[in-house]
């Protein structure tokens, strides 16, 4: 036994049960028996049931053996499942938002390429609009990318940098009802095309050319507009007779036409 | 409810401890009783739990005692009465109380003790006078066996520094 236990020990013999409390406690206890045996009054509410719900609730621990868990109040119980109610219930909201499309952006060049933007400029969707798109977005993962990030791992990648030519013309169509996230895609879109060879021209939902550049080594002029002259066809509209903005009024989703355009001969 | 003689051999037996670990959770003398007399309110009531040996009854009124006096901790009205007597004379001071000698080595120890906080004050009482084990005591307080580990070397740790 060392010092501290042998002094501890020391001093709680002498601490024992006052009399005075051994007595009231006894006396407390034989006044609720008193009541408990009475006859039930209607008028006579009483807390020894209630003790008495409280007292086996407490359980008798065993030692070694599985006691019965003491019941927590109500609150101690609704509250944290409450919280995690409200945290469930934020983090559906939250994913919710994220997966949330607010700008589609078609690129083409053929292959042609459909990224789905949510409104924290993250790309939550890929998809080819072609055999050739598909062939392209199966080899290239750009899933919860930042737009910048993803159309960057798209124009570098094996599978997409071979159609960027210098006689190339990449068409980006840009739809989205949030106009900041709009010109953020534009303007990443032109930075990130201008380090490519080839010619890009990136169009607005409201019709605006918003970025029109060569790449480096590029120069070539003109070119058609491959997929987007091919939809034109498609849907039954003469080369050079839409107007400007003619294809932001087809939902990029919508248009069947533009899914099964044939591919440039 | 149980035989008054019943009652009566509990609080002989176990009265002491009982009281020992109200006092020690609760510090104040009128607090400790309240709690005290819930303790054996509850024993008195709970005529259908049936007790293996009287270590087992002496485990179960320490249990309740334990967890009447952390319900009453968290109450609301406890913690109000705490904040205004805090260092007034109802609080349990060895040095101030008559029952012990004052500057003595016994006062001195009790003192150090309430100056403990609970936990570890009452694990350590349970550990160092009463003898039990580490996993006993956190059977008894419902609390994890490496957390009783430390509250215990905490508090024996402190202790060891305040009477040196």
């Amino acid at each position: 036994m060392t010092d501290i236990e042998a002094r501890l020990r020391e001093a709680y013999d002498a601490e024992h049960l006052p009399d005075e409390v051994r007595s009231r406690t006894l006396a407390a206890i034989e006044r609720v028996r008193k009541v408990e045996d009475a006859p039930l009054e209607k008028s006579a509410p009483f807390c020894a049931d209630a003790l008495r719900v409280n007292a086996s609730e407490q359980g008798a621990p065993r030692f070694g053996a599985s006691s019965p868990a003491r019941r927590r109040k109500p609150h101690r119980v609704f509250l944290p499942l409450a919280a995690c109610l409200v945290l469930a219930l934020a983090l559906v909201g939250v994913f919710g938002f994220y997966q949330m499309p607010a700008a589609f952006v078609a690129i083409s060049v053929n292959p042609s390429i459909e990224l789905t933007v949510n409104p924290w400029g993250t790309v939550i969707g890929a998809q080819g609009l072609n055999e050739d798109g598909e062939t392209v977005i199966a080899e290239v993962a750009l899933d919860n990318l930042s737009y910048e990030e993803a159309i960057d791992r798209l124009v570098t990648s094996p599978a997409f940098s071979p159609y960027l030519t210098s006689d190339a013309l990449v068409d980006v169509d840009i739809k989205s009802d949030d106009s900041r996230l709009g010109d953020d895609i534009a303007e990443q879109t032109d930075r990130v095309l201008a380090k490519a060879p080839c010619r890009h021209r990136c169009h607005r939902a409201d019709g605006t050319t918003c970025g029109e550049g060569h790449g480096a080594g590029s120069g070539q002029g003109g070119g058609h507009h491959g997929w987007r002259h091919r939809a034109k066809s498609a849907i039954g509209v003469a080369p050079g007779t839409a107007a400007p903005g003619f294809f932001s009024n087809y939902p990029l989703r919508s248009s069947a036409a533009w899914r099964n355009i044939p591919p440039r001969a | 409810m149980r035989p008054s003689a019943d009652i009566e051999q509990a609080m002989t037996r176990h009265g002491d401890t009982v009281w020992r670990v109200c006092l020690n959770a609760l510090r104040r003398k009128a607090d400790a009783e309240d709690a005290f007399q819930d303790a054996f309110m509850k024993y008195a009531l709970a005529d259908g739990t049936a007790f293996d040996n009287e270590e087992h009854r002496k485990a179960w009124l320490i249990r309740v005692a334990v967890n009447t006096c952390r319900d009453m901790q968290r109450s609301a009205s406890w913690n109000a009465v705490s904040l205004e007597a805090d260092g007034r004379a109802d609080r349990i001071a060895a040095s101030q109380d008559p029952a012990s000698q004052p500057g003595s080595r016994v006062a001195e120890v009790l003192d150090a003790m309430n100056g403990l906080d609970d936990p570890p004050r009452t694990p350590v009482y349970l550990a160092l006078y009463e003898g039990y084990t580490v996993p006993e005591i956190a059977s008894l307080m419902e609390a994890p066996v490496n957390t009783v580990y430390s509250w215990i070397a905490r508090g024996k740790k402190t202790l060891k520094e305040a009477l040196q």
